[in-house]
């Protein structure tokens, strides 16, 4: 996949089609990627695809197509961030060339975790799950343990939108339990689930790089950043954490598609996917709405239905 | 003072007769996370834990959110209270060399012009520091290359080194020696010093080679084409200023409720867009390109120039958590050796 | 009696409990929900003190960032009232509050916060009944719960 996506960036830059190819590039360590800005053809024959290519490559399109005709490398996943920023009018449909690339899955945080970091030298897809070459050898890890919780319960099938489509993701069972089980959550009592909380936002540092890095969040001005109306302290405190990340739940929902990258770039580790998903599947069961896949659909907040699930049903 | 060993075993025991005259703060892993944290029950703490850790020292010094006053206004006058002047003593157990070299850096910062902030001194002269060498440094480690104090340590009472089922002390200073004067602690034999530098040179094998950075920043380009590059990838997040033990900027803010309120300092960075807008609208750093050269420039160029240390101790936490790998080593090496 | 023994039983009456007392704060739209609070006033209908009423024009301008800071400040209690379907004074504000409140009410519950506590009905100008039910209704189902201790404590 990767000499064709490259094949096709270069034609795509060569043409004058687009003024920019934005991309996965090798990171610093054989175990991470980069995104890469691609100009000129030879730039392009930079680009890789591996499951090292965790970035969702849409937050930065906003940006970007103020250059000129972007293309832009997507997974199926991320490609409801670029359905997202169509709808809500932050870039048009004709600014952007989506490629999307078959994806098997991508790695997760603890993916590498029992290996010698130092050691490996490059990491490629194999069977169901990945192999990883180091300075002693090789080691293949399954599927479980080499993807992110997202990956395991992917159900994403032909992506919403795609101009140029680079090889075909594998069909393959979900592994529903992978991902968050909101089921296990809903198992505990009010008081326990505050508790949960708790604990999430004591650790919580407000460094805002869940908000960075979220294609969804590219409001010029944070409700956090408003200093004449103070909605939010920005201090520490467990509670002024509370708001922001409950103020942020409601402000991507039904606008969350669940890319994770919240959950990846937290320092801390909060698990953020939680109120994500939780979000997502209450907006798809109360307005039978899903984000990320109908580009003309209109915001699902700034909308309405007269069926509407009501406070008081006649 | 001779060096001296401790068992593992025994650890605890000395943590725990220290309690009544320290608040024990140590690295405590929860969640796949290793922070620095207050402990109670002296077995939490993870001596394992990889270096350094997810979090630097920074929190114990200057707290993400410090109140700087209370006030209650009447008509025209206000009643200001600051907080109690009081900190306990504290122990800090298990610091890396890198954390605690950072606090040297911090020290020159935050006296450097008066006056001189009180609250941080406060708290470092009611604090002792216990460093723990790191065995396994990470992929993402380069202390060695801008300075020698993982085996020179700055900063820090006493130096402890894992040699398996006990640990190697070294005191470094008058309190550090009276911490080693606990009966848990032992003569170290030959073996033991033995065994010390065996840890050390396969440690230090797998860190790079130093390099005078301080000297070769007095040739930074201004205008180097990698700062509009870095500006296309960065997503001025803050994790790296957030995470880095040298980082030290703070925003102050108010708690406004009716007539009575507080008045706080709570981490900033410079990598934040507001960090520079000036009431009128002004932003000298307006773009990430502006702002990613502040961050480099910053720790290698400015902070050498102005306070003879260099402003970063290769902890690698930046390296390790830029969500788009933004790798200060690779960074300041092209500006080094990529002259257009 | 003696004297004092009257104006001892005269303070000492159900409207002055000793005990704790819920407080409760309500988002009213000014057309409908307000009005309709207004009416239970003038109809001298009976109903519990704790609610105290913050006014606004319509109930779409509500924002669950209002619900959040009465929570975040220690209100143990908060409804948000508006104009019934299809009677919004501008014509399709209440509809986005219904999609808005209803997903929301379901996150706070999701975080940990008594669903009693949250209360999201429609009252019109002329419910004045109705809204002295609601509030009576808010404020016996948040002395259940007990007093609110805090968003992430307790």
């Amino acid at each position: 996949m990767e000499q064709e996506l490259r094949a096709k960036a270069r034609e795509l830059l060569e043409s004058g089609q687009v003024k920019l190819v934005i991309g996965y590039e090798a990171g610093s360590v054989p175990f991470k990627c980069a995104p890469l800005f691609a100009e000129t053809p030879e730039e392009a024959d930079r680009l890789i695809w591996n499951p090292t290519c965790v970035n969702n490559l849409a937050v930065y399109l906003p940006e970007a197509v103020k250059r000129g005709k972007v293309a832009v490398v997507l997974k199926p996943c991320d490609v409801g961030s670029v359905v997202e920023l169509i709808k809500e009018h932050q870039i048009k449909r004709d600014d952007v060339i989506a490629i999307v690339v078959g994806c098997p899955g991508v790695l997760g945080l603890d993916s590498l975790s029992e290996m010698d970091l130092g050691d490996i030298r490059s990491i490629e897809w194999r069977g169901d799950g990945i192999a990883v070459t180091t300075g002693s050898g090789e080691v293949v890890i399954p599927r479980e343990k080499a993807f992110a919780g997202k990956c395991l319960s992917c159900e994403i099938g032909e992506p919403a939108l795609a101009d140029i489509k680079i090889g075909e993701s594998p069909a393959r069972e979900p592994v529903t339990d992978a991902y968050i089980s909101l089921e296990e959550y809903e198992k505990m009592s009010p008081a326990e689930r505050r508790a949960f909380w708790a604990k999430q936002f004591e650790r919580c540092i407000r460094c805002y790089a869940c908000r960075a890095v979220c294609p969804a969040c590219y409001c010029s001005e944070c409700f956090v950043d408003k200093a004449a109306q103070l909605w939010v302290s920005k201090s520490t405190d467990p509670t002024a954490n509370w708001f922001f990340h409950m103020a942020r739940a409601m402000h991507l929902a039904g606008r969350c598609i669940g890319c994770g990258e919240c959950e990846r770039v937290c320092p801390v580790r909060i698990q953020l996917s939680l109120l994500g998903k939780k979000v997502h599947v209450d907006v798809e069961d109360m307005f039978d709405y899903e984000p990320g896949t109908d580009p003309e659909a209109l915001p699902v907040l700034g909308s309405f239905e007269a069926k509407d699930p009501d406070p008081c049903p006649e | 003072m001779e060096p001296k060993i401790i068992a593992k075993e025994d650890v605890s025991t000395w943590l725990a007769s220290l309690a009544s005259k320290y608040e024990i703060i140590a690295p405590v892993t929860e969640d796949g996370v290793t922070r620095f944290k207050v402990i109670d029950d002296p077995s939490s703490i993870n001596l394992e834990s990889p270096a350094p850790a997810n979090t630097s020292l920074r929190e114990h010094f200057t707290p993400e959110t410090e109140m700087l006053f209370e006030y209650e206004l009447s008509g025209q006058a206000a009643e200001v209270t600051a907080p109690e002047a009081e900190v306990k003593d504290r122990l800090i157990f298990g610091a890396r060399a890198c954390d605690a070299a950072a606090l040297r850096y911090v020290d020159a910062v935050y006296s450097n012009v008066e006056p001189v902030d009180t609250l941080y001194f406060n708290r470092r002269e009611h604090t002792v520091i216990v460093g723990l060498f790191c065995n396994n440094p990470s992929w993402s480690c380069f202390c060695t290359e801008v300075g020698d104090f993982l085996t020179n340590p700055v900063g820090m009472d006493a130096y402890f080194t894992d040699i398996g089922d006990k640990l190697y002390a070294e005191a470094l200073t008058p309190k550090g020696e009276e911490l080693l004067s606990a009966p848990e602690f032992k003569p170290a034999s030959e073996a033991d010093a033995q065994a010390v530098q065996e840890v050390r040179k396969k440690a230090l094998s797998s860190l790079p080679k130093p390099t005078d950075h301080a000297a070769a920043s007095g040739s930074y380009d201004w205008d180097h084409p990698i700062w509009a590059k870095l500006a296309e990838k960065c997503l001025g997040c803050g994790v790296c200023a957030f995470l880095c033990p040298t980082c030290h900027c703070f925003d102050i803010q108010e708690c406004p409720k009716g007539v009575r309120g507080s008045r706080f300092r709570c981490w900033d960075t410079c990598q934040f867009e507001k960090f520079t807008l000036m009431g009128a609208g002004h932003n000298p750093r307006p773009s990430k390109k502006e702002r990613t050269r502040q961050r480099v420039f910053h720790k290698f160029k400015y902070s050498p120039e102005r306070y003879g240390i260099l402003g970063c101790v290769g902890c690698g936490r930046c390296i390790a958590a830029c969500p788009v790998n933004i790798d200060i080593r690779q960074v300041v090496d092209k500006l080094e050796t990529e002259k257009p | 009696m003696s004297e004092e023994q009257l104006i001892t039983e005269d303070i000492q009456t159900e409207d002055r409990p000793t005990e704790w007392e819920p407080r409760l704060i309500g988002f009213l739209c000014n057309w409908c929900s307000y009005a309709g609070a207004d009416l239970a006033g003038s109809s001298r209908l009976k109903y519990p003190p704790n609610l105290r009423v913050v006014r606004v024009p319509c109930s779409g301008r509500i924002t669950p960032q209002f619900v959040m800071k009465a929570f975040e400040r220690g209100f143990d209690g908060v409804l948000v009232a508006g104009c019934h379907p299809g009677d919004c004074h501008y014509s399709k504000g209440n509809y986005y509050t219904r999609r808005r409140m209803m997903l929301f009410k379901r996150l706070l519950e999701f975080m940990g916060i008594e669903p009693e506590r949250f209360r999201f009905d429609w009252v019109s100008a002329a419910e004045g009944n109705k809204f002295a039910e609601v509030v009576e209704e808010l404020t016996e189902a948040v002395k259940k719960v007990g007093p609110f201790k805090g968003v992430v404590k307790g």
